[in-house]
């Protein structure tokens, strides 16, 4: 009876002072790129909240931003051969002023060498009311601080990293070997889920939302303003979207405009500028994870994403990134 | 602070221990541990709002003053103080809970507009509340003045504080004065076990439930929605409470003290009357003594029973009197004075037959001995029909929900044999089994409290040791722990918080 009441005692205490260390823990094992980095892609929100909860060493580059910045940055590419941490701290759906205070926020808790913001076009609409206090909400409590949360993400990312390592560089090769070996034929064949995602989500829903354009000229003219205070290097990135979702947005051009007042204080990594195409295959096949690692599930339907790089596309856009970045820092 | 949340369970428990082992291995204090219980029974209470427990804590005070000054004094004229000291405590309840339920009737009966108050009820009030008016009631016997340390132990001891089971002080007198409540290894294995049982019922049964139970809110569900919102909502509300009595008994036997089994397999009554022995079991010895008992023996003196009709008229008062109070204790709402008339109308209907059947011996007719099984169905469809009206939100809904539900000719019920609607039957229909047919929590672990001890049949019990043996509960315990740990569930408060 005694050793049951040991045991069960045991793990009671072994989570407590789990929870206790669980900062210094989870630290320890970024700072030592022990976890497994595909999970950013998944659950996108465990790094901020480990990021805003503890204080990890090490931590050089942060970005942040929605989903596109997540979906677009190959994150085990980024940290191979640098010797500082690259880490996301991003969150789906974010409003461009949140991504700002977000920016000023880790700027303050870390001063990293260098803090790269993801921007979108989705980061400037207004959605309906309800919406948009959800927006709100969600970012508020991301940026609630709790070290003793009992979130064990690392650790647990670490043990699973462990017994299944997934590695998100092998999958984008993978993937782009896959595409490789496809003719044209193939990726018109699911052209039309190209069509289906223009009625629905750009037109049925994208399209009807609004740009305050008064609040965010102002956030941007004060963005500029507190410029020299921010003690990290700033850049901005405009991730590539495809053409047929920059030809349907209807707020396209002014997403662009609020892009060159930005490029007026910070610079700003764009694709077109730098003549860098991206065709509409590094946005096929998302969930490519599904197919290219030993948990397949082969029964996901092929389809063109709306306006998220897949991983052969984020892969090609992290080493078109890692190289401009390099300009920046040696400028 | 939620049983079922990790801070209760990864913080607030491992220093109590901590505390607890400190004082039992270093201090042997039976003092000092009783009060490092209350002062962590404080703080329990106080995570929740600092400031109703410097409320309850002055309450508490003034009810211990007031009894040990009323001792003094002789028993005959300790019941006109008691009294009226009870109607003081009963009134904080009446004005937290019911203030704006009395405005709101006063303002559609006389249409006035009286602003309502922004008032918040106090955690566990019910319960508490409660508490204290029983131990005025008993302490008008009492010949020895009251040991404060053991008041406070009684009044905020923190498994049962917020929601029950609600404690009388004879169920802990005679233990607080053991040493350390003669705690031993064999009741904190005990208290464990019984504690993951409730644990596992509330987590991974009652949270679970809620997703089925939508009809509530949802005006556009069809009639085999509202059947399945009301069953799952049952099954929802006896795993939630039932959960938190297995974790507040666990809790409690942890430390060495043993309290009264709040519920014993209610789905298992073959009658209404039954069905209030079995379920909130001290909410209901609760009003027996401090309503049934004291009214029928009134209103016996003062008609003078010398009829069996008369007899019948009076209980049947007393009956829907007594449901009255328990259906309104349960919210300030007409719907939940509906759902204790509708018991009460049971309870009544029940003791008739019961009355014929006496009278009757000889007629064939009315002597039909229903099956056991058949009682079981009966009971259950009753109660469950009730549910309704303790789910819904108004007295109105719930006359909605019943049209809707009854209105089984919308088509619905064709999708019985969908995959959807047949897994959720089957889940439905499993638990009723395991509810039905199998030993409860107290049964599984050979509980004891005073002289009652629960047990299970020979089988089983001889099955149940053999798995002890073989370390199976532990590793159930710890299995069931740690996937709590690892997936992050939202910690749902307990339905009965709410009371």
């Amino acid at each position: 009876m005694k050793i049951k009441i040991y045991l069960v005692l045991f793990t009671i205490f072994l989570v407590f002072f789990l929870n206790i260390f669980n900062s210094n823990i989870s630290s320890y094992l970024y700072s030592k790129k022990l976890t497994t980095i595909l999970e950013g892609r998944h659950y996108p929100k465990q790094f901020c909240h480990d990021i805003i909860d503890f204080k990890i060493k090490n931590l050089k580059t942060i970005l942040i931003g929605d989903s596109h910045s997540y979906s677009g940055i190959n994150l085990e590419k980024v940290n191979i051969g640098q010797k500082g941490l690259f880490l996301p701290c991003t969150l789906p759906k974010i409003r461009f002023e949140d991504n700002v205070t977000l920016m000023n926020y880790l700027d303050e808790k870390y001063n990293p060498e260098l803090i790269i913001v993801g921007l979108s076009p989705f980061q400037f609409l207004t959605e309906g009311n309800l919406e948009e206090l959800n927006r709100v909400k969600k970012f508020q409590k991301l940026l609630e601080v709790n070290p003793y949360s009992f979130r064990f993400s690392t650790i647990k990312k670490f043990i699973k990293h462990q017994f299944m390592p997934v590695s998100e560089f092998q999958i984008s090769k993978k993937q782009q070997s896959f595409f490789e070996s496809k003719n044209e034929t193939f990726f018109n064949e699911y052209n039309y889920t190209i069509k289906n995602s223009i009625n629905i989500t750009i037109n049925k829903r994208y399209n009807k939302l609004k740009i305050n354009d008064k609040k965010i000229s102002e956030a941007i003219i004060s963005l500029c303003r507190k410029k020299n205070k921010i003690k990290s290097k700033i850049v901005f990135i405009d991730i590539p979207t495809p053409d047929y979702f920059n030809k349907n947005l209807l707020q396209y051009e002014n997403y662009q405009t609020y892009v060159n007042k930005i490029q007026n204080c910070f610079p700003v990594i764009r694709v077109k500028k730098n003549n860098f195409s991206f065709d509409k295959r590094y946005f096929f096949d998302r969930n490519a994870i599904f197919r290219f690692t030993d948990n397949k599930k082969n029964n996901i339907n092929f389809k063109y994403d709306i306006s998220h790089l897949n991983y052969a596309g984020a892969l090609k856009y992290t080493n078109f990134l890692t190289k401009e970045l390099n300009k920046i820092k040696s400028n | 602070m939620l049983f079922t949340s990790k801070d209760f369970i990864f913080i607030f428990v491992p220093l109590l221990i901590l505390l607890i082992f400190c004082v039992v291995k270093f201090s042997k204090s039976h003092t000092l541990y009783k009060f490092s219980l209350i002062f962590f029974s404080l703080i329990f209470y106080g995570a929740w709002n600092l400031k109703f427990l410097i409320f309850f804590l002055t309450l508490v005070f003034l009810n211990f003053l007031i009894i040990n000054f009323l001792i003094k004094f002789k028993i005959q004229n300790r019941s006109l103080p008691s009294f009226l000291l009870i109607l003081f405590n009963l009134s904080i309840l009446i004005y937290y809970k019911y203030f704006n339920f009395f405005l709101i009737n006063l303002n559609s009966i006389f249409n006035i507009d009286y602003a309502f108050k922004n008032i918040i009820l106090p955690l566990g009030i019910s319960f508490i509340i409660l508490q204290q008016i029983s131990f005025i009631w008993t302490a008008t016997d009492y010949k020895k003045k009251i040991n404060l340390t053991d008041f406070l132990f009684f009044s905020f001891f923190f498994p049962q504080i917020i929601a029950g089971p609600i404690l009388i002080y004879d169920d802990l007198k005679n233990q607080l004065s053991k040493k350390f409540f003669n705690m031993s290894s064999a009741k904190i294995w005990q208290g464990i076990q019984i504690f993951f049982i409730g644990f596992f019922k509330k987590v991974f049964i009652a949270d679970k439930l809620a997703i089925w139970v939508t009809a509530f809110n949802d005006s556009n569900s069809t009639s085999i929605d509202y059947f399945i919102s009301v069953v799952a909502y049952g099954f929802q509300i006896y795993f939630d409470f039932s959960a938190y009595s297995d974790m507040a008994v666990g809790l409690a036997l942890i430390f060495g003290l043993s309290i009264p089994v709040n519920f014993f397999s209610p789905l298992k009554s073959k009658s209404i009357s039954e069905f209030w022995q079995r379920w909130h079991i001290t909410l209901t010895r609760f009003l027996e003594n401090i309503v049934y008992f004291p009214l029928i023996l009134s209103l016996g003196r003062f008609f003078k029973i010398n009829s069996p009709i008369k007899g019948i008229v009076i209980i049947s008062l007393t009956t829907i009197v007594t449901f009255f109070a328990s259906g309104f204790w349960h919210g300030a709402g007409w719907n939940y004075v509906a759902f204790g008339l509708y018991h009460g109308f049971f309870v009544i209907l029940h003791r008739m037959y019961l009355f014929t059947v006496v009278q009757n011996k000889q007629n064939k007719m009315i002597n039909i001995i229903l099956p056991n099984y058949l009682k079981i169905l009966i009971t259950n469809i009753v109660v469950l029909l009730s549910w309704v009206l303790f789910g819904s939100a108004d007295l109105t809904s719930a006359i909605n929900y019943y049209q809707s539900l009854f209105n089984i000719f919308d088509g619905s019920w064709k999708l019985i044999f969908s995959v959807d609607y047949a897994f959720r039957l089957l889940i439905l229909t499993l638990l009723f089994i395991v509810c039905t047919f199998l030993p409860n929590s107290y049964q599984l672990i050979n509980y004891r409290f005073k002289q009652k001890k629960y047990t299970c049949s020979k089988k089983i019990s001889n099955l149940i040791f053999e798995l002890r043996k073989k370390y199976v509960d532990l590793f159930i315990i710890v299995i069931v722990l740690v996937y709590w740990t690892r997936i992050s569930f939202e910690n749902k408060a307990f339905i009965y918080y709410q009371f």
